[in-house]
């Protein structure tokens, strides 16, 4: 997996609850920013799509590294920008919950970690236009940012909750998320691959879908 | 290198729709207020509770209640690798040297039986919840989980859920097609970490871009019959059982009586 999820009993009773807060005042902010202006059904269907497609091609294993699943959450991102992005985060958490790919009572957290991804991974997309002109580059770069900061908030939330029943210290934990964050951005390699050539196809045959102009082909 | 395939410890929709539509127990005439309830219970209780013993019981009730329900057990235990996978990755790093007596040593790190009864309660505290999550979808109908989502979130986010929800079908289907295709014509024999990652690149892509053109298709559709942003439900939830959603808030207060009034076992509200 490029994106950890935690499962339920992981962090105690009112870290959970905390970050579960936190991700429902990001969601509400997300919903004011949405509703300023009427949302085209076109816009809901694409959401929907992509949550779908998302979540479908998540269960895809890549034979790569032993077996790899991805999340394509900075995909999303780069698609529907931050604030839907976050909604489709929160369903694809629910789904995943409601598959055992992560808890319940986990899924704020998991929230806050996929916002950042989405809106790292759009900020960085959308800074390089013009700047970089591979297409590839622009997807790869901003989809391994995005999981490497995603990252950091898991292993930021991790620490400062603590995880139910270990005795170790907050260093240690750290030291230990820090190990795992290594394999996790490993396989964040893969799925910048991944997003760097999807992203370029999709610039090719369907640059609409991207909101960008059809890139020019060499002759 | 394995066939080209969605993964089989993922539970596959279309097995827990078949299962939530066909299915006669006990359970499934359950209201599916209560179950959702009885859902949110369990999370908190697991993540109150302490003792290992009483995880593993709580797992095991759940386990009895899924074959109750008349579920599948080994397609139960096939699902439960990936979560068991989730918790033995974060814990691996953190099991070593807690206080207990030990059980195994090697390389500098010993395993303490603190250690292993750390990984027996994470384990249990994720399969009971992803358990009862599996009983509450395959025994409840669409209908029902659509009514409440349309209840409970607000819009546009209930929108999404619900058109995603459909979508997910024919997008499983469609990627289906897409491996089958693909391992038809020998792609399951690709080699190389580079060629595996632009195969997959390509599958995905072309699976974003179908999918795409199908969702602009019912959006299009949608809109032409009148869609404005809003679903009504086809079917009304059913009558409200005070009975069972009485016994969902009893339970609950029992375990607000628990942790609030220090009853051993329970704690886990703070670190």
């Amino acid at each position: 997996m490029a994106h950890i999820h935690l499962q339920d009993g992981t962090l105690p009773f009112a870290w959970a609850a905390f970050w579960w807060a936190l991700a429902l005042l990001l969601l509400a902010l997300c919903l004011v920013r949405l509703r300023r202006r009427p949302l085209e059904p076109g816009r809901v269907t694409l959401a929907a799509f992509c949550t779908a497609t998302v979540f479908a091609l998540a269960q895809v294993e890549i034979p790569i590294l032993g077996g790899v699943h991805l999340s394509l959450m900075p995909l999303s991102g780069i698609l529907l920008g931050p604030l839907l992005g976050s909604i489709v985060a929160l369903i694809a958490n629910i789904f995943s919950a409601a598959v055992g790919h992560g808890g319940w009572s986990v899924i704020g957290a998991n929230v806050l970690v996929n916002a950042t991804e989405l809106g790292t991974a759009w900020a960085v997309f959308r800074f390089t236009a013009g700047r970089v002109g591979s297409v590839f580059v622009r997807g790869a770069g901003a989809t391994f940012l995005a999981l490497f900061a995603g990252t950091l908030v898991m292993i930021g939330i991790v620490t400062v909750s603590g995880i139910q029943g270990v005795a170790l210290g907050a260093e240690a934990v750290a030291a230990g998320l820090v190990v795992l964050g290594a394999v996790n951005m490993a396989v964040g390699a893969v799925e910048a691959i991944v997003t760097g050539y999807l992203l370029a196809y999709l610039a090719r045959v369907r640059p609409d879908i991207l909101g960008e102009r059809p890139v020019a082909r060499p002759e | 290198m394995p066939p080209l395939r969605r993964s089989s410890h993922i539970p596959d929709p279309n097995l827990i729709t078949l299962y939530a539509e066909r299915g006669g127990s006990a359970l499934h005439r359950l209201d599916p207020r209560a179950k959702v309830g009885a859902l949110a219970w369990l999370v908190v209780f697991v993540t109150l509770a302490r003792p290992t013993w009483l995880l593993v019981a709580a797992l095991a009730v759940t386990i009895v209640v899924y074959l109750l329900a008349g579920l599948p057990f080994r397609e139960l235990l096939r699902w439960y690798s990936i979560p068991v996978l989730f918790v033995l990755s974060l814990v691996v790093f953190l099991v070593w040297e807690e206080p207990g007596a030990p059980v195994l040593a090697a390389g500098g790190l010993v395993l303490t039986t603190g250690g292993v009864a750390l990984v027996v309660s994470l384990v249990a505290r994720a399969l009971t919840t992803v358990t009862f999550t599996l009983v509450l979808l395959m025994t409840t109908r669409y209908v029902h989980l659509a009514g409440l989502a349309a209840k409970v979130l607000p819009s546009p986010i209930d929108q999404v859920f619900l058109l995603s929800y459909r979508f997910l079908f024919t997008t499983l289907g469609l990627i289906d097609g897409l491996l089958l295709a693909l391992r038809a014509r020998g792609g399951g024999l690709v080699r190389g970490v580079l060629t595996s990652t632009r195969l997959f690149a390509g599958i995905f892509a072309l699976s974003f871009v179908r999918a795409y053109d199908r969702a602009d298709r019912v959006g299009r559709a949608m809109t032409a019959r009148g869609y404005e942003g809003r679903f009504p439900p086809s079917e009304p939830l059913p009558p409200l059982s005070v009975v069972q959603l009485g016994a969902v808030a009893v339970a609950f207060a029992a375990l607000a009586f628990a942790v609030l009034g220090g009853l051993p076992g329970f704690g886990g509200v703070v670190p």
